[in-house]
Parts: structure tokens; sequence; C-alpha cells
């Protein structure tokens, strides 16, 4: 079992209660807003704390001023990191409490305006992650797509995070609109949508004015979807190692920032253990034991034009492969959906791709799967 | 899944592979993190066919006889016969087309309950039913506006109203049919033509 506290063991005698500190960890439906380290929380003595004995908790307060040395500290950590790095990664960013992140990420964000930040959010709901998001400036949600378990699923995390917009969809981007040519209107769809009004004086005297009042629908947070994150198991383990290359197509297909691990492109069999791991990744380039490299990289070249081309409009459907059940008197012929298929179109050119994969969410069959029809044929028993 | 057909649509093979492994065991290295000798197995072109047909031409994918699961491919695909002017058009000329209406001529073209049109038209036409949802309060171009515009701000492509466009032309006939027989009568009232 791993423990709750870390023991420090200072240099010369100490007091061994002051130099226990309490482990991270997680608890199932946890509220992000309360701290569960803190009373009236009874977590940690209800051992309902899932712990990771590899963290400890650290006691920031309600401010600097509870604790100056701590707060400094990891504010020249955030900043140098700041420095040094394009993008962050907030790991379980729900557990850390909100206000720490807001000063921390305000920091880096002064040393390095462009941060990209990028977030895994458990909160249980849309709107505590939309809270989450607001409140840090989260530029993106890490989605996985490792936790699909079968074509439909897997179909609609990718709809849900990376559709951009339905094929042949009618409410167009509100730039074709509020673009070059305003009040020309451009796009027929979209000028359906506003209204005409009259503005009220910004500092409440003079006339109002004429305004053209369009309808904002908001979107969910922007995604970035892992084919396989660090935390996954392999897909080897969780459904087969022939998978990897269907996930990879897929994946590149979405209309959302993509990411990956070194260990999926090079078809790692095992989850890594990040904290003992020491052994270096092989340099494979694209050569022999480069896994999916060579797919992956003309996956990837894909998916940047799509996304910076603007090919926002996306369409996944599935289709279906045959098997066939033998039972006592019958033989049933079965389709089951192995195949997503997923097209990826330029709203004005109408030019685009489109991705046949055949899935292997299990070990097994090489079937190719012969016709997408449904049939069953009875046959009667001889008595 | 042997072939899919795409209408209106051209589409180039690009690439295409599957992935075959010889031994699904870690490979045990002290020093470096090796993955399964896994291989990339690429898949020759794909040829897809043109075919023509009475309503719209279309392409034709076949599925290559060895594609396992585990397997892609991919085609840039085109739609054809694109009018590029299409939206143009579309936008372009409502002041000819609108200008000389007067109240009650536009009244025709964008309202007109159904109980107007049927005394209107000895009965002949009525406002349009969409299957699967309802008849639209108009019969003129207002009457459509009404759930386009919920389909417009949420992108709700499977309303059933989609589903009959996507179907056939009875809408946009409907509309034609309409305006025409309103010309007609307005030809006979103003003593143009005669029966």
């Amino acid at each position: 079992m791993e423990p709750y506290f870390t023991r420090l063991t200072p240099p010369g005698p100490f007091d061994q209660g002051k130099y226990s500190v309490a482990n991270n960890g997680w608890i199932w439906d946890a509220d992000p807003l309360q701290n569960f380290a803190l009373p009236p929380s009874k977590a940690y003595l209800r051992r309902e704390v899932i712990v990771w004995s590899d963290c400890v908790k650290l006691r920031y307060g309600s401010g600097p001023t509870d604790n100056p040395w701590l707060w400094e500290h990891m504010m020249s950590y955030v900043r140098m990191l700041a420095a040094t790095f394009d993008g962050f990664r907030i790991d379980n960013c729900h557990s850390t409490p909100a206000h720490v992140g807001v000063a921390m990420l305000d920091a880096a964000r002064i040393v390095n305006p462009d941060l990209y930040v990028c977030a895994e959010l458990f909160t249980g709901s849309e709107e505590m992650d939309l809270l989450f998001v607001q409140m840090l400036g989260i530029n993106s949600l890490i989605r996985e797509a490792g936790n699909a378990w079968d074509p439909k699923e897997f179909s609609r995390v990718m709809y849900r995070f990376g559709l951009g917009k339905p094929l042949g969809g009618l409410h167009r981007s509100l730039w074709s609109v509020m673009g070059a040519n305003v009040p020309t209107i451009g796009s027929m769809d979209s000028a359906c949508l506003i209204n005409l009004e009259e503005l009220d004086p910004p500092f409440g005297k003079g006339p109002t004015r004429p305004c053209i009042v369009s309808p904002l629908n908001g979107s969910v947070p922007h995604a970035l979807m892992y084919d396989l994150t660090h935390d996954n198991e392999s897909y080897l383990d969780k459904r087969s190692a022939e998978h990897a290359l269907s996930v990879a197509g897929i994946v590149t297909f979405g209309y959302c920032a993509v990411a990956s691990v070194k260990g999926f492109d090079d078809l790692y069999p095992k989850l890594l253990n990040l904290v003992e791991e020491k052994r270096q990744y092989e340099l494979t380039q694209l050569g022999e034991n480069s896994g999916i490299a060579r797919a992956k990289r003309l996956l990837n070249g894909l998916h940047r034009e799509m996304v910076l081309g603007g090919f926002e409009e996306g369409h996944y459907w599935q289709e279906g492969d045959v098997s066939i059940q033998f039972g006592f008197a019958f033989v049933q012929v079965l389709t089951v959906n192995k195949y997503i298929l997923v097209q990826r179109m330029h709203p004005t050119t109408q030019k685009g791709y489109l991705l046949i994969a055949h899935t292997a969410f299990s070990k097994g069959s090489k079937e190719r799967g012969i016709g997408a029809c449904y049939c069953t044929i009875y046959m009667t028993h001889p008595n | 899944m042997n072939t899919i057909e795409l209408s209106c649509t051209r589409a180039r093979f690009v690439y295409g592979a599957s992935i075959e492994f010889s031994s699904y065991e870690t490979p045990h290295n002290s020093n470096i993190i090796r993955g399964l000798p896994g291989k990339l197995v690429e898949i020759p072109d794909v040829i897809v066919p043109q075919i023509s047909h009475d309503v719209a031409p279309f392409c034709r994918i076949t599925v290559p006889d060895y594609f396992p699961p585990g397997s892609i491919l991919i085609f840039e695909v085109e739609v054809q016969n694109l009018e590029e002017e299409l939206d143009t058009f579309c936008t372009s000329d409502a002041n000819k087309a609108f200008g000389n209406l007067d109240l009650v001529d536009l009244n025709v073209v964008l309202y007109r309950a159904d109980g107007e049109e049927r005394d209107a038209t000895s009965g002949v036409i009525g406002v349009y039913d969409v299957p699967g949802f309802a008849k639209l309060t108009y019969c003129g171009l207002e009457g459509w506006m009404h759930p386009l515009r919920h389909i417009m701000k949420s992108n709700d492509l499977g309303h059933p109203l989609c589903e009959n466009f996507r179907q056939g032309l009875w809408a946009l006939d409907y509309i034609y049919s309409r305006l025409q027989t309103w010309v007609v009568i307005c030809l006979f009232v103003s003593g143009v033509a005669h029966i």
C-alpha cells in the first residue's frame, strides 16, 4: 500500500511530526474548489485519498503572505520554466487550488506572453471545466482517444472534440460576415441570423448608433487530443497492437490539436514507469524499428495542412464488418461496425481528404470483412 | 465493408498502410527503450473509378482484399461540378427580383397562411408539409425561415427539413411552382391573358 505521508529526514536531531508531509492524490467525485488537505475535509482520516506516494501537497494558504518562502520559491521556478519552454501541460489541474494556478500562470505569462497552456482537467462537470478554463486562461483541454472502447464511442469522442463543423453545415464562420466587407454580407446563412439594432451610447450620453448584432454560439473548450498519453496503458495491453495505426489516422483527422508520446509511434508494448525508468529511447528515425513513424509523419503533415488550411468541415461515420455465427439450427451473419470513416473538407473549395480506418479494438481476426450487409440465414433442422 | 460510394465526388489515392508484427513480446534491453517489431506494410495504389449516373456521377472506392484490422487508407477528395459562383449568385440581384413588387406581391412571396393560399388558388396550393416535422406556418419564404433559423443557429443537419432537402428537389419545386401560379393569376386578373 502506498503511504499517506512522506517522512523527511533532515541532518541532525529533528521533530518527526514536523517533518512528515502529506502526499497528494485524488478523490472520487471531489469538489475541485475545496482543498481536501484542509479542514473541514476528513479525506485523509477516512482514507478517501487515492494517494501518489511520489508527490507531496504544498501548503500555499490563501496567498503569498501565508507562506512567503514557498510562494516565492514556486514563482521563480514557474518563471524559469516559462522562459525555457513554449508551453505547459498542467497535470491534474483540478487539484491545484485555483488561486494558486491563477497566480502562477499570471507570473508565467509576464515572462512569456505567448505561453501555450493545456490542462488535464477532471472536474466532473462541463460547467466546472469552463470555470477553470476561464479562471486560468487554459488554451486547450487534454482529451484521450485511448479511453474509447469501441468504434461508436471513438467516433463520438472525435465528433465532440474534433469535428470542426458538420459537413455541408449551414452556419458558416462569423468571419465570413464580419471580415473584409462589413456591412456587405458575404455569407447568406450568417446574414439570416443577424439583427439590425441601435447601440446605446457607450458613455450614457449622445445619440444611439446603428449596429449589426450577430449571435455567437460559443463552443466547447479547444481540445488537445492524445492518441496515447504517458498515463495510458499501451494499446497492446488494452486493445491490440494493430489498433495503434488506425488510432493515429483517426486522431490526426480531427480539427483540434493533436498530441502523442514517443512510445506510441515506436509501438512500445508496456506503460513506462515515468518516475523509475532510467533507460533512453532508441533513436529510430524512419528506418527499421521505427514502428508507425513513417505513416505518422504523413498523417501529421496532413493534419497540419487541414487545420492551418481551414478544412473545418468534418463527417464521421462507421461501416460494418461481417462475422458469421454458427448456432444449433442457423447460421447468423452479423454486421459489426469496425470501420471508422472520416471526411474532412474545406467549406469553400470543397476539397479535402477521406480516411478509411479499419480499427482493431480487440486482438485476433485478420479478416477484412466481406460485405456491408446484415442478413440472417435460417436453416431448417432435419427433424 | 466492400465499397464506398461518394456522390458528385472525385477521389484520388494518397496513402494506405497496415501493420504486421513478428512478435508481441517486449524486447528486453537494459539500456534502451525499444518498441515491438512492427512492420508497416504499405498498400499499393487503389484506383477509384468515376461512374456516371442519372442523378449524379459518383466514385466507387473498393477496399483492397488485404486490409486487416489496424489498417488505414487515405484519399484526396473533391466535390465535382461545384458551381463556384453559387454563393455570389444567391446573394446578388435582390433588388432586380423584388424591387418592383407591391405589398400584395410581397405578401405572396414572403407570407400567406394556408387558408389564404387555398382561397387564392381554388384550394390547389397549401402550406408545405415537411415529413417528420410539421406543416410550415406560411407558404412564402418566411415559412421556411422559421425552421431554417433554428437549423443555422445550431447547425442541426439532422433536422427533418434538411433530410427533405437532401432527398430531393420538392422544396425548390414548391417555391417555384406557387410563384409561377401567382404570375399566371396576375396575368388573368390584369387582362393580359384570357382563358
